[in-house]
C-alpha cells in the first residue's frame, strides 16, 4: 500500500524550520554582504536607518590596500628554521618513496599546508610600508597560524591517543571518557582556567618553574608562548570528538589484516604505516579539515588569554570583527572582515569536497 | 606484546598527567580560601591538595549575580533545545518521508546552509534584532539558534533509516501524516532526538559571541558572558570563588556529554556518513 503524498502536511511540518532558517541564517548571510558595502556606523544607524551610506568597495579597499611587502629569505637562515625545513622535506621524501602518501590525500594536504605556513614567515613589510589598515593582514596571518597548529595538533594527538586507548578494559574506558569530557567545558571557562595555568604570578607553570629554580615566565605576554598557550588550550578542549572518531575508524579495520601482516613478518611500525594509517585516512581528512574550519573562528581564547597578544601577534579575525563592529562601531568594516573570513572558510569547505572526491 | 602494552600505558599516563593536572589543580584551588590564594597558590603540595579546606567559595558564588546568569542560561538553553528539537524533527520527517512538491529544491538548500558558520553572522543578526527590538530578551538570545540546519540533517538521516512498513501499517487505520508523525515516528526517533537535543543544549549553554553582543544589560547576561566580563577581572582577587563559579558552570555540559556519550556518537556517525 502506498502512502498518499500530501503536500499540505509536508509544508506544515517544514514551515517552522524554514521560516527560522530563512530569517536567521540565509537572510543575515545575504545582509552581511550587503552591509559590507556600506559605511554603517552602529550608533548612527540605530538612531536613523538612513544614516548608512553606500560606499561601494571602499571597506574592502581599506582592509586590503597598502604597499611595501618584500620576501625576506634571511629569516630562514637560523639553524632551527633550516632543520625544520630539512625535516619536512625529508619526511615528504621518505613518505613518498615508501608510497605512504599515495592514497592519503589528507596527509598530502597537511604537508602542502605545512610548507605554506612555513614560507609565510618570509613575508615581511618594508621599512616604508604603508597600510590603510595595519591590523588586517597581520590578523589573517595569526588566524591561519593558530588554525593550522590547533587543527593538526588535535588531529595528530587524537590519532596517538586513539591508538593507545583502543583497548578493552575499564582503565582505558575511563581514560577515553576523561579525554572526551573536556569538550564539555565552555570556551570562557577554558580560557579563564588556562590563564590560571600560564598567567603571571601564582600560575601552575610558573609555580613549577619556580620550584625548579627558574624565574617566572610571562607566557601570555610573549609572541610564541602566547600563541602556544592558545593552541594548547584549543587542543586540550577539542580533542574528544576526533579521538572517538579515530577509535571508531580503527575498530573498522579488520583484524585479519594485522594477522596476515604479522605472519608475513611485518614490524609494528610497518603495520602502523601500511595498515593503520590508510585505515583512518578518510577520518584523518575529515577531522583535519573540519578542525581547520572550526579553528579559523578562534575568538574567546585569544580575547581572554592574551587579549590579542603582544604587538597584536595573537589577534584573530573574529576578534577583529568583534572589535571593529562593537568597539569602533564600524559595522561595515566588520562585515567586510567577516566576508573575507567566510571566503577563507568557503575555500576550505570547497577543498574538503574536492579532496573527499579524490580520496574515494 | 606485553612490552607494547607497557609502552602504551606510559604514553597514556603522560598524556593523562598533562591533561588532568590542570583539572585537579583548579578543583583543588576552588576549595581553598580566597585570602590564602592571594598570598600563595602552592600552600600544600604545590596546591594540589585543598588544605585548608573550605566549601565557602561554592556558597559565596551564588550570592553575587551568578544565580541570575545561571537562570538566564538555563532559560535560553532549554528554549533553544526544545524548539530546535521540535522543529528539526518535524522538518526532518517531511524531508525524509514525504515526497512533496519542491523537496528536491528545498532540501539541498538546507544542506547548503550547513556550510554557513552561523556563529559568524553576529553583525547582521545584531542589526536585525535591533530593528525587531529583541536585544536583552531571552527570546532574542535563543532565536538565532533555531535557524541552524544541523538538527534537520541528523533527523532526516535518521528517519530515512526507519523501515517503510512501520508507517504503512498505520495508514490502513486512516491516520494522516501528522498523526503518523506524532504517534509512530516521533517515539521511534528518540535516539536521534536525544542527540539533537544534547548538541543544542551544550551549544546554547556554552554559546559566547551572540550573548556577548546581544545581552548588553547586566540582568540579561548568560553564564559565559558574565564569567568573561566579571570573573576575568576578579580572578586574581577572588581566585577561589571565581574558579568555583567556572567549575559549576561546566558541570551540566560535562555531565550531558559523558552520560549521553552513546547517543552523541551515534548522531555523529549519522552525520559523517
Amino acid at each position: 500500500m502506498k502512502i498518499k503524498n500530501d503536500n499540505f502536511y509536508a509544508y506544515l511540518l517544514i514551515l517552522p524550520f524554514i521560516v527560522f532558517f530563512l530569517s536567521f541564517l540565509i537572510y543575515p548571510f545575504g545582509k552581511l554582504f550587503y552591509m559590507s558595502f556600506f559605511d554603517w556606523n552602529l550608533m548612527a544607524v540605530a538612531i536613523n536607518p538612513d544614516n548608512a551610506e553606500f560606499i561601494g568597495f571602499e571597506n574592502y579597499i581599506y582592509l586590503l590596500a597598502g604597499e611595501g611587502v618584500y620576501y625576506d629569505f634571511t629569516v630562514f637562515l637560523t639553524p632551527i628554521k633550516i632543520c625544520l625545513l630539512l625535516l619536512i622535506i625529508a619526511t615528504i621524501y621518505i613518505f613518498h618513496k615508501n608510497e605512504i602518501l599515495k592514497h592519503n590525500v589528507g596527509l598530502k594536504f597537511f604537508f602542502i599546508f605545512a610548507l605554506i605556513v612555513y614560507f609565510m614567515n618570509g613575508i615581511k613589510p618594508t621599512e616604508d610600508a604603508y597600510w590603510e589598515d595595519d591590523l588586517f593582514w597581520k590578523t589573517v596571518r595569526n588566524t591561519i597560524i593558530l588554525a593550522f597548529y590547533s587543527a593538526y595538533g588535535v588531529t595528530f594527538i587524537a590519532i596517538i591517543i586513539a591508538i593507545a586507548t583502543n583497548k578493552k578494559g575499564v582503565t582505558f574506558t575511563i581514560i577515553r571518557t576523561m579525554f572526551w569530557a573536556t569538550g564539555g567545558v565552555g570556551v570562557v571557562g577554558l580560557s579563564l582556567v588556562f590563564s590560571q595555568l600560564f598567567g603571571g604570578y601564582g600560575s601552575l607553570f610558573n609555580n613549577a618553574l619556580e620550584a625548579f629554580g627558574y624565574d617566572p615566565y610571562p607566557f601570555t605576554q610573549k609572541t610564541i608562548a602566547g600563541r602556544f598557550v592558545i593552541i594548547f588550550a584549543t587542543v586540550w578542549w577539542t580533542i574528544g570528538l576526533p579521538m572517538i572518531l579515530f577509535i571508531a575508524a580503527l575498530q573498522q579495520i579488520p583484524d585479519e589484516r594485522y594477522e596476515a601482516a604479522r605472519i608475513d613478518g611485518a614490524s609494528n611500525s610497518q603495520m602502523f604505516w601500511y595498515i593503520t594509517l590508510p585505515g583512518v585516512s578518510r577520518i584523518f581528512l575529515l577531522v583535519s579539515v573540519l578542525q581547520i574550519i572550526a579553528h579559523l573562528q578562534i575568538f574567546a581564547q585569544s580575547q581572554l588569554l592574551t587579549g590579542g597578544g603582544p604587538n597584536n601577534n595573537s589577534r584573530t579575525l573574529v576578534q577583529l570583527i568583534y572589535e571593529y563592529s562593537f568597539r569602533d562601531m564600524r559595522m561595515g568594516s566588520g562585515a567586510a572582515v567577516s566576508v573575507v573570513l567566510f571566503l577563507i572558510i568557503g575555500f576550505f569547505t570547497f577543498l574538503q569536497f574536492r579532496l573527499f572526491k579524490e580520496n574515494e | 606484546m606485553s612490552k607494547r602494552l607497557t609502552l602504551n600505558f606510559f604514553v597514556i599516563l603522560i598524556a593523562c598527567l598533562i591533561w588532568f593536572t590542570p583539572v585537579v589543580w583548579v578543583i583543588s584551588l576552588s576549595f581553598q580560601p580566597n585570602e590564602l590564594l592571594q598570598k600563595t597558590t602552592t600552600n600544600f603540595l604545590f596546591g594540589f591538595f585543598p588544605i585548608p579546606f573550605t566549601i565557602e567559595n561554592y556558597i559565596k558564588m551564588w550570592s553575587s549575580s551568578f544565580d541570575i546568569w545561571v537562570m538566564n542560561t538555563l532559560i535560553v538553553a532549554l528554549c533553544a533545545t526544545f524548539f530546535t528539537t521540535l522543529f528539526c524533527s518535524m522538518a526532518g520527517y517531511a524531508f525524509a518521508r514525504i515526497d512533496f512538491f519542491g523537496r528536491k529544491f528545498i532540501y539541498p538548500l538546507v544542506l547548503a546552509g550547513l556550510m554557513i558558520p552561523g556563529e559568524l553572522l553576529f553583525i547582521p543578526l545584531f542589526t536585525q534584532f535591533s530593528s525587531l527590538g529583541l536585544h536583552n530578551t531571552h527570546t532574542g538570545l535563543f532565536l538565532p539558534k533555531l535557524g541552524v540546519p544541523f538538527g534537520v540533517f541528523i533527523m532526516t538521516q535518521y528517519f530515512k533509516g526507519v523501515p517503510k512498513e512501520v508507517e504503512e501499517a498505520s495508514v490502513i487505520d486512516g491516520a494522516n501524516r501528522l498523526q503518523i508523525f506524532v504517534r509512530i515516528m516521533l517515539p521511534l526517533a528518540l535516539p536521534a532526538i536525544f542527540t539533537v537535543a544534547i548538541v543544542n543544549f551544550g551549544g546554547a549553554w556554552n554559546d559566547y559571541i551572540w550573548p556577548l553582543v546581544s545581552a548588553s544589560e547586566q540582568h540579561m547576561r548568560t553564564l559565559q558572558v558574565g564569567m568573561s566580563l566579571q570573573l576575568g577581572n576578579r580572578l586574581s582577587m577572588y581566585m577561589g570563588t571565581s574558579l568555583a563559579g567556572i567549575i559549576i558552570s561546566t558541570i551540566p555540559t560535562i555531565f550531558l556529554l559523558v552520560y549521553f556519550q552513546k547517543y552523541l556518537l551515534r548522531g555523529f556517525a549519522l552525520g559523517t556518513k
